[in-house]
């Protein structure tokens, strides 16, 4: 489906969906509020590496930040002590608003955020953040804030973008990401020395995926959802051939013939030793001598 | 026995390379071995056709260092320690 946004109106496949103002005007929009669009036809609408994001069934998701008293005495259906949830009958529309309160606080702590040795990466976010701390979370909210359209008090959305320090948060994530590459090797091996075929092909894609977010991390680029990966990462491989070994072993081992016991077993003891191979070449860029 | 060449070594596959931040570890089960961005520099150098003596050129030039003799002195006794370690095998 195609989506274009022109004079403060989204179009549908050319065809006039909704405009900014009747947005705003299910919100109820208070003073000082910021208000963007984000979600996978945004995204997919907005960035080359995000092409093929959204259909049909996607919908436009509307996001509030809003001042800490004024988010507190917001009505809502599904809340936590940073977002509520409440939905516009009218047209549908879904509304997320999140106490601007603890934007700041997240701000504050991504940037002064240092990866240490022997601590788990995302505890130290857990350690620094009082709510709101769950990593799952924490990257959705930074992906849909980075990946989106204002509607609402461009000036403040500007400022608030430019505080927050994305690429401090996707450093301790691809940190995150090795971790659980590392943890997944001593197991997939035991399975390919027991030649069980399944479990092996199981932890052995898990590996992949993972290597496939630390490409999208090193990158600089957000991915919120296990379904996008693969779509951003191909995205990504369409501009950047020294990802093409990393590509050629994601298709091979999820698109590929796997069905023969022994020939998958085959692929991945080929493969394991290969994927270390390209995290190292991730790890070691720009030293070259 | 001194090397003169990178392509007289080659890394013990056994030690796998991380970075957090700005430092590099070779790690191998309970071994762990920190390195800046010179000594990772070199580890990733290993086995390529490459003199000692250029590599501490071309070392000098990427990061601003005048003195060649210490250059030396430091990547020589740095190999012998990794050699000692088990990091680096030779050839």
């Amino acid at each position: 489906m195609q989506i274009e946004i022109k004079e403060r109106k989204i179009f549908f496949d050319g065809k006039e969906k909704i405009t900014f103002d009747e947005i705003l005007h299910s919100i109820s929009v208070v003073e000082n509020d910021i208000v963007y669009l984000s979600g996978s036809l945004i995204e997919g609408y907005m960035n080359e590496f995000s092409k093929g994001m959204g259909n049909l069934y996607s919908d436009i998701d509307v996001f509030v930040i809003r001042d800490s008293e004024k988010f507190k005495m917001t009505d809502s259906v599904y809340e936590t002590d940073v977002n509520k949830t409440f939905f516009c009958d009218k047209n549908g529309l879904d509304i997320e608003v999140f106490d601007k309160s603890y934007v700041q606080s997240l701000s504050d702590v991504l940037s002064k955020l240092r990866v240490e040795k022997g601590v788990r990466v995302f505890n130290i976010l857990k350690e620094k953040l009082d709510r709101g701390n769950d990593n799952i979370f924490i990257n959705s909210f930074l992906n849909r804030f980075l990946y989106s359209i204002c509607i609402y008090n461009e000036k403040s959305y500007q400022e608030l973008q430019s505080q927050i320090n994305y690429s401090n948060y996707l450093k301790l994530k691809q940190c995150s990401l090795i971790n659980i590459i590392d943890n997944l090797y001593d197991d997939v091996k035991g399975n390919l020395f027991v030649r069980e075929a399944d479990a092996a092909l199981q932890i052995f894609r898990m590996m992949i995926m993972s290597l496939l977010e630390v490409v999208l991390a090193k990158e600089e680029i957000f991915v919120d959802r296990d379904k996008w990966v693969a779509l951003k990462f191909i995205n990504v491989t369409k501009s950047k051939m020294k990802y093409n070994n990393i590509y050629n072993m994601y298709m091979d081992i999820f698109r590929g013939d796997l069905i023969d016991n022994d020939k998958c077993l085959e692929k991945i003891e080929y493969y394991l030793p290969h994927l270390e191979e390209e995290l190292e070449k991730i790890l070691l860029e720009g030293l070259e001598i | 026995m001194k090397v003169e060449n990178l392509n007289e070594l080659q890394r013990n596959k056994d030690f796998i390379i991380r970075k957090l931040d700005d430092v590099y570890y070779f790690m191998s089960g309970q071994d762990v071995f920190e390195a800046n961005e010179i000594g990772a520099t070199i580890v990733n150098a290993v086995g390529r056709d490459l003199s000692i003596d250029e590599l501490c050129t071309r070392i000098a030039q990427k990061y601003s260092y005048d003195d060649l003799n210490q250059i030396r002195i430091d990547v020589d006794s740095y190999i012998t320690f990794l050699l000692s370690e088990g990091v680096l095998l030779h050839e």
